[in-house]
């Protein structure tokens, strides 16, 4: 330690005294540090600056596990100043930085926007897998793009075959179609449809194309086409060689000769009811 | 024994003055009879000695200068080139500059301006004290001289540390409080719950405890587990408002899946952007579109109309009357007495037997047009 040294240690070691009793700021004039150095039992924890006399002490010095400056007070940094780390902005009055990109924050204010690279999940009801694209409310697993898990029924909107887009359900649960919150078309777990609603009036089917029943290639002359028997006003009309040998049938049922040539009949029809009741021909067919 | 100079003088003066009793005596041809340096201090006492000079001592001075007591010496003015050794002062010392250049203590010291490099090696902080007069708020550090004053300092309601500049921590130092990270350089501390934020980055992923609100549009509502596009009020699971019509996709009765509208809006079931099967509200179903070609239809199955008990055995079982190619077909036990009806009709007989016809045509139109009978009934 040179002799200025010497003169100027000697002069700031009494400058604790000095804040002690000073009540007027001090001018310190062309000094680059107030250093805290280390003593005679080597440390610098607890060495910093203090305010006391009044309520609590306020300090702002050096503590240690992990070294740090230790704040008793709030610190209040002036209007547009900002908080950095290693030169990086870090925070200020209105935003964090941009390096910030990590954190626990379980309350956001009202969002300008939202942009999610990742899934996401909303109070274990909402889930957005990001590896499969699916959307699940209600469920985790979701099997279409969007999967509605509710009391145990999971509904899929999505697509099949790369072709199809597809609505219904995932298991065997029915599934409805419904207007004014009543449903109008039905389909049950096992495929059976049901047009209209039993509870609530008739409705009217309309069928603005060809209708097949049982039909791999619909005749384009018909309007419709059934492949086996039609039954109306309980009648029933089947197509076949002869009248039915077995089966219950009743009165009025007719069949129609799937064979018919000069002087046969058009068909038969049931004159008495029975097992197989009792057939007669009728509309013999004339030569012309 | 040999008597020195001055008793020898003074033996002498005593026998003269013994010898010419009141005879005068001339001091000064008597001092002058004295040899120098013969006159020893304890023969001097009070009185003041002029131009006193000794090889130490030089006294100039034409008033007193030194004031010596048992106590104390007393100095108007002194001028010193050096003190050897320690020595105390009581009272105050005034200089116009002192220099030293070893350790000074001082109770206190006050000063205006310190010109040094501050290093203090006393154990205890820096340490700011209110005093009866003075309070500590607006006492700290501060750098001015060049544009601003900078601050750090403390103030009051709340009590806080004001600083006036940014504050830039060192690469991988953090904020923490009460040492809990609240922030790094990359990271909010996951203490922090809390926050107003309303721009965030891309998230690589979101999970949320509670209410989703999107640009009011899209509303999820933990309570009812149900979400809403369009509509804060879903009424089903998932419900899509639009033109004020609400779509909903939810289940019913713990066994079924729904899709469809909730209020008396028709719904339609589309490809191609085009309806195929459209419900009506009152329920009406229409499958193709009328505005389109004619679709094909088809049933793989049964279907029955308005069969409570569809017949397993027919692919077609309707509970009343049919009509083909624009003409009724139905089932009576004669033909109609009433009713309008068109040239081609055909009542089927529900009681034929032998003799009988198995129906009646309606051969000329009208109300009830005119029927004849057709295919008489053989008996085999």
């Amino acid at each position: 330690m040179n002799n200025q040294d010497q003169k100027i240690n000697a002069v700031i070691n009494a400058l604790n005294d000095l804040f002690e009793s000073r009540s007027e700021e001090i001018n310190l004039t062309d000094i680059p540090f107030l250093e805290f150095k280390s003593g005679k039992n080597g440390t610098l924890v607890g060495k910093g600056l203090l305010w006391s006399g009044q309520g609590s002490a306020k300090q702002l010095i050096f503590t240690s596990n992990p070294d740090k400056f230790y704040s008793s007070e709030a610190i209040d940094l002036a209007a547009g100043k900002n908080l950095s780390i290693n030169n990086v902005f870090v925070i200020n009055e209105k935003e964090l930085g941009p390096g910030i990109t990590k954190s626990n924050l379980k309350e956001l204010g009202r969002l300008k926007g939202l942009t999610v690279d990742g899934s996401v999940n909303i109070n274990q009801y909402l889930f957005y897998d990001a590896d499969t694209d699916r959307l699940g409310l209600g469920t985790d697993t979701p099997n279409s793009s969007i999967s509605i898990l509710e009391n145990g029924v999971e509904i899929i909107l999505g697509t099949t075959e790369y072709n199809r887009g597809s609505v219904g359900t995932y298991a065997s649960n029915d599934f409805d179609i419904v207007t004014d919150n009543t449903p109008r078309i039905s389909v049950s777990g096992g495929g059976d449809i049901e047009l209209g609603n039993k509870n609530f009036g008739p409705i009217k089917v309309t069928v603005n194309g060809k209708f097949g029943i049982n039909v791999s290639q619909p005749d384009q002359r018909a309007d419709l086409h059934v492949s086996g028997a039609i039954k109306f006003n309980d009648k029933i009309h089947l197509s076949g060689i002869e009248p039915p040998t077995f089966g219950n049938h009743v009165q009025g049922d007719i069949v129609w000769n799937s064979a018919p040539s000069t002087n046969s009949y058009i068909g038969w029809v049931c004159v008495q009811s029975g097992n197989p009741g009792q057939w007669l021909p009728f509309g013999q067919i004339q030569p012309k | 024994m040999v008597k020195n100079p001055i008793d020898q003088a003074l033996e002498q003066l005593s026998s003269a003055i013994k010898s010419q009793n009141s005879t005068s005596i001339d001091i000064t041809e008597f001092l002058k009879s004295l040899p120098k340096r013969a006159l020893s201090g304890d023969h001097i006492s009070g009185g003041k000695i002029l131009n006193f000079s000794s090889s130490g001592i030089v006294d100039q001075s034409t008033k007193q200068q030194i004031l010596i007591k048992d106590d104390l010496v007393k100095i108007s003015t002194l001028e010193i080139d050096t003190i050897k050794d320690n020595f105390n002062v009581q009272g105050k010392i005034k200089s116009e500059s002192l220099e030293v250049s070893g350790l000074l203590k001082a109770g206190i010291l006050e000063v205006d301006e310190i010109r040094a490099d501050v290093k203090l090696e006393k154990h205890s902080p820096l340490e700011f004290k209110s005093n009866k007069e003075e309070s500590i708020y607006g006492k700290g550090l501060l750098w001015s001289g060049t544009g601003s004053t900078k601050q750090l300092v403390l103030v009051a309601n709340p009590d806080r540390f004001f600083v006036s500049e940014n504050i830039d921590l060192a690469k991988d130092k953090i904020i923490s409080i009460n040492n809990v990270i609240v922030l790094n350089e990359k990271e909010i501390g996951p203490s922090v719950t809390k926050s107003n934020l309303k721009e965030l980055g891309r998230l690589k992923g979101l999970t949320v405890d509670g209410d989703i609100t999107i640009n009011q549009y899209a509303f999820y509502n933990s309570d009812s587990d149900r979400l809403g596009l369009g509509t804060d009020e879903p009424h089903g699971a998932l419900s899509v408002a639009e033109d004020g019509i609400e779509v909903i996709i939810g289940t019913r009765e713990n066994t079924r899946g729904l899709i469809g509208t909730y209020a008396s809006n028709p719904f339609d079931i589309i490809t191609d952007c085009k309806p195929r099967i459209s419900v009506a509200a009152n329920g009406d179903i229409t499958l193709g579109n009328r505005n389109q070609n004619p679709v094909q239809i088809s049933i793989h199955g049964k279907l029955s109309v308005r069969v409570n008990n569809p017949d397993p055995e027919v692919d077609l079982h309707v509970n009343g009357p049919i009509r083909y190619h624009g003409h009724i077909h139905m089932y009576n036990s004669v033909y109609p007495s009433s009713g309008e009806y068109s040239k081609g009709d055909i009542v089927w007989n529900n009681n034929p037997n032998v003799g009988m016809y198995v129906g009646w045509i309606c051969v000329a139109s009208g109300n009830p047009g005119r029927w004849a009978a057709f295919g008489p009934i053989v008996n085999m």
